[in-house]
This record gives C-alpha cells, structure tokens and sequence, in this order.
C-alpha cells in the first residue's frame, strides 16, 4: 500500500477533499520554480485550511512541510513559531522536520535510481492522484 | 524495476538476513528497498532511519506521518 493509499483509507473528511488537498499539492509544486511568490504561500495556507478533515495542528505540519520542501533555505523560527502556536511541543516540531526530511530522502533515491512503485493495478489511482502524465512518465521507468 | 542492475536478495549473507522478512511473509522486496541492494550496509542504515523516524516511529502517530509522506512526495512531483 502507497502512503497516499494509506492516507485515503484513514482520511476523516470526504474523499473529495482528500483528492483536492493532493491536487492543490500538486499545483503548488508545478508553481514552485524559483523563488516562491507570496501569494501562492497564502494560497498554501488557503488549502490546507480549505480541506475537510484537517485540523489546525494538521494545517501547520501541512504549511511547515510545504515550505521545507519547496524553499528550505528560507526557513525561520517563525515557521517553528506557527507550530507552537497550535499546541506543538518541541519534541512533534523535530519528528514534523525529521519525517518531511526522511520522505525528501527517500525520494531522491526513487528518483534518482528510477524506482518503479506503482503496479497496474493501481494505475487507476495514480492517474487520479497525478495525472495521466505522471502516469505515463512512470510507467516508462519500470 | 530501476535502472541499475541490483544484486539478487540472497546474493550475500547480509542481504539475504536483510531480505529474509519478505520471504517469510511470501512478498516480494518493496522497490524502493530492492534499489539500496548495491549497498547492504547502507540499506540496513536506511532500514532503521526509516524505523526510527516513520512507520509509528515518531510521536505525531502513524496517520500524520503518512500525511507528510504523501505532501512531500507530491510536492516532489514523485510516487513514492
């Protein structure tokens, strides 16, 4: 099982709204290139706190995470402030940093060496979640 | 599966130890572990990073752990 089909199996809102967060997630990466504008930062906040089944600890791991991975050289302590705002203790901070660093890892090694994840049977799936693109891309690799 | 060519799961007696729960559960070695096969101390390494960090590993419960997963991966435009 992905982490993606783990997560939809134990998602607390609507589906619909778990495949809006991943393709908001989606669009925020493709809008990533260079630095991050200001208003795409808003708008991650945007849809995390738009998704149902999010609560406000979850939206502050989602924002923190995003902006670690997409722009890591401009991180702050007022990121790390935002996730003491919502009751985050400073052992949940690092485990929040060490898991989103241990993922960023782990696909760099997927991308890297071309690990081919996904079965046909998922395929179903993987297009809903990526696109029939990414799919594509995918499929060429195994 | 990648594109280097990888070591069978009991070409060595570390990996074979290493590989030794798939077989016993009758599953084949997931991908992204099969890929770090070249290096069977770093696949330990990695092995237990991952133990220690995901998979329950962490306080934020295993929920939370796959939903940053999932967000990290996406952003990196990357199934795994």
């Amino acid at each position: 099982m992905s982490h993606a089909e783990f997560l939809r199996e134990h998602w607390n809102g609507e589906q619909d709204s778990f495949f809006r967060l991943m393709r908001g997630v989606q669009q925020l990466g493709k809008n990533s290139a260079g630095v991050i504008p200001e208003l795409t930062r808003q708008g991650a906040l945007d849809l995390f706190a738009s998704v149902q089944g999010l609560d406000a600890q979850d939206v502050a791991i989602l924002d923190y995470v995003a902006w670690l991975t997409l722009t890591p050289s401009q991180m702050s302590k007022e990121q790390v402030q935002r996730l003491w705002d919502v009751g985050l203790g400073d052992r949940q901070v690092h485990d929040v940093a060490m898991v989103a660093a241990c993922f960023a890892f782990m696909n760099r090694v997927a991308d890297g060496l071309g690990v081919a994840v996904f079965q046909e049977k998922r395929q179903e799936f993987a297009v809903e979640l990526f696109g029939e693109s990414v799919w594509q891309q995918h499929k060429q690799w195994a | 599966m990648t594109w280097i060519d990888l070591p069978d799961d009991e070409a060595n007696a570390q990996l074979s130890r290493l590989t030794a729960s798939y077989r016993r559960a009758g599953r084949p070695v997931p991908a992204i572990v099969a890929a770090m096969k070249p290096s069977p101390s770093a696949l330990r390494a990695v092995m237990q990073m991952n133990n220690a960090i995901t998979f329950g590993g962490s306080v934020l419960g295993t929920r939370r752990e796959e939903m940053i997963a999932t967000v990290v991966s996406g952003l990196n435009d990357c199934f795994y």
